[in-house]
């Protein structure tokens, strides 16, 4: 299990704080959070997950983005790798959001058609869910031929994890652990412009 | 069990349930046969690029600042001008022969009165006014 402390404490961190955290990091953090990168990068042309992973260490080094002290360090590269991804798919019409794009609802769940009429008060946007069908789309095709790894993310997509999702899965806890490093290497290793195929 | 409400953005579910799941996953299954050395040595090498790339960064905007504050018009200097400056600045004023200053009333000027009293003399004073 991750080691990084979390302070409860504060909204936003002072560089020198979040420079000692980054150096805290065990090498199992490193692989966490490379793994993040490696699920968001999807679509982003010409960005590895490295690129991603330091481009948003930078951002919390220069001081364009906050810290927020009281979040896991993982939520927080989360976070901010996400945002910058989007970002990016956007500014180089990498995007997935296209309207003459067709969703093949049996990917993406039987609302795709629906994508064009949400309205979101969690701040959601149309184009966000979009995007994220669309991200989605492309994480299953990459994982074609892999049932597994399919049906992992699925329920994880579900919301369900842990003990909840090994029990919808109907896996016992060495298959599910197995499984669940196999998707992390497999997501680590995916093909950054699988959005683009 | 019950299932929790669909997301509107499945991917955004999708990405909470991995980090939630790579941060109560053991570090030995996280590494699986991985070098940890290596591995933490590749982070910090992402790390101390970041630090550089970042202190780029920075530099780039304080010039960028700089150059702006440099375009600015001596207007809005003087917007900042220290009143305490401006009164010594006129006290001094009162001994030029080419100006003509009521001492007295120095004092009894408002912080307004003397900024625009200041601006005046110090005009004159640039377009070379010859004393009387």
């Amino acid at each position: 299990m991750s080691a990084v402390p979390i302070d409860p404490t504060g909204p936003g961190l002072p560089r020198a704080e979040i420079e000692a955290i980054l150096a805290g990091f065990t090498a199992a953090d490193w692989e966490r959070a490379e793994a993040i990168a490696g699920a968001l990068c999807g679509g982003v042309l010409g960005w590895t997950a490295e690129d991603l992973l330091q481009e948003a260490l930078t951002k919390f080094l220069e001081g364009a983005r906050t810290w927020p002290s009281s979040v896991h360090p993982m939520v927080v590269l989360k976070n901010v790798m996400h945002s910058i991804a989007s970002n990016e798919r956007k500014s180089n019409r990498a995007s997935p959001i296209d309207a003459k794009v067709e969703v093949d609802p049996f990917e993406t769940g039987e609302e795709a058609e629906k994508v064009a009429t949400v309205r979101s008060s969690t701040g959601i946007t149309p184009e966000d869910v979009a995007s994220g069908k669309q991200q989605m789309a492309a994480l299953y095709a990459a994982l074609a031929g892999d049932d597994d790894l399919q049906m992992l993310v699925m329920v994880w997509a579900d919301g369900l994890r842990g003990e909840d999702a090994r029990a919808e899965l109907e896996w016992d806890e060495k298959k599910y652990d197995a499984e669940r490093k196999r998707l992390t290497r497999r997501l680590q290793k995916l093909d950054p412009q699988r959005s683009q195929k | 069990m019950t299932k929790p409400m669909k997301s509107a953005d499945e991917f955004q579910t999708f990405l909470d349930s991995f980090v939630a799941e790579l941060i109560a996953m053991p570090d030995d299954q996280i590494l699986d046969a991985k070098n940890p050395e290596e591995v933490r040595a590749r982070g910090l090498r992402l790390l101390e690029a970041a630090k550089k790339e970042a202190g780029r960064r920075r530099m780039a905007a304080a010039k960028a600042q700089l150059q702006a504050r440099k375009g600015q018009p001596a207007a809005q200097d003087s917007e900042k001008l220290d009143i305490a400056q401006a009164r010594q600045f006129l006290m001094q004023a009162q001994n030029d022969p080419r100006f003509t200053l009521a001492a007295r009333k120095l004092g009894e000027l408002s912080d307004e009165e003397i900024i625009r009293l200041y601006r005046q003399v110090k005009s004159l004073h640039e377009n070379g006014v010859e004393p009387k």
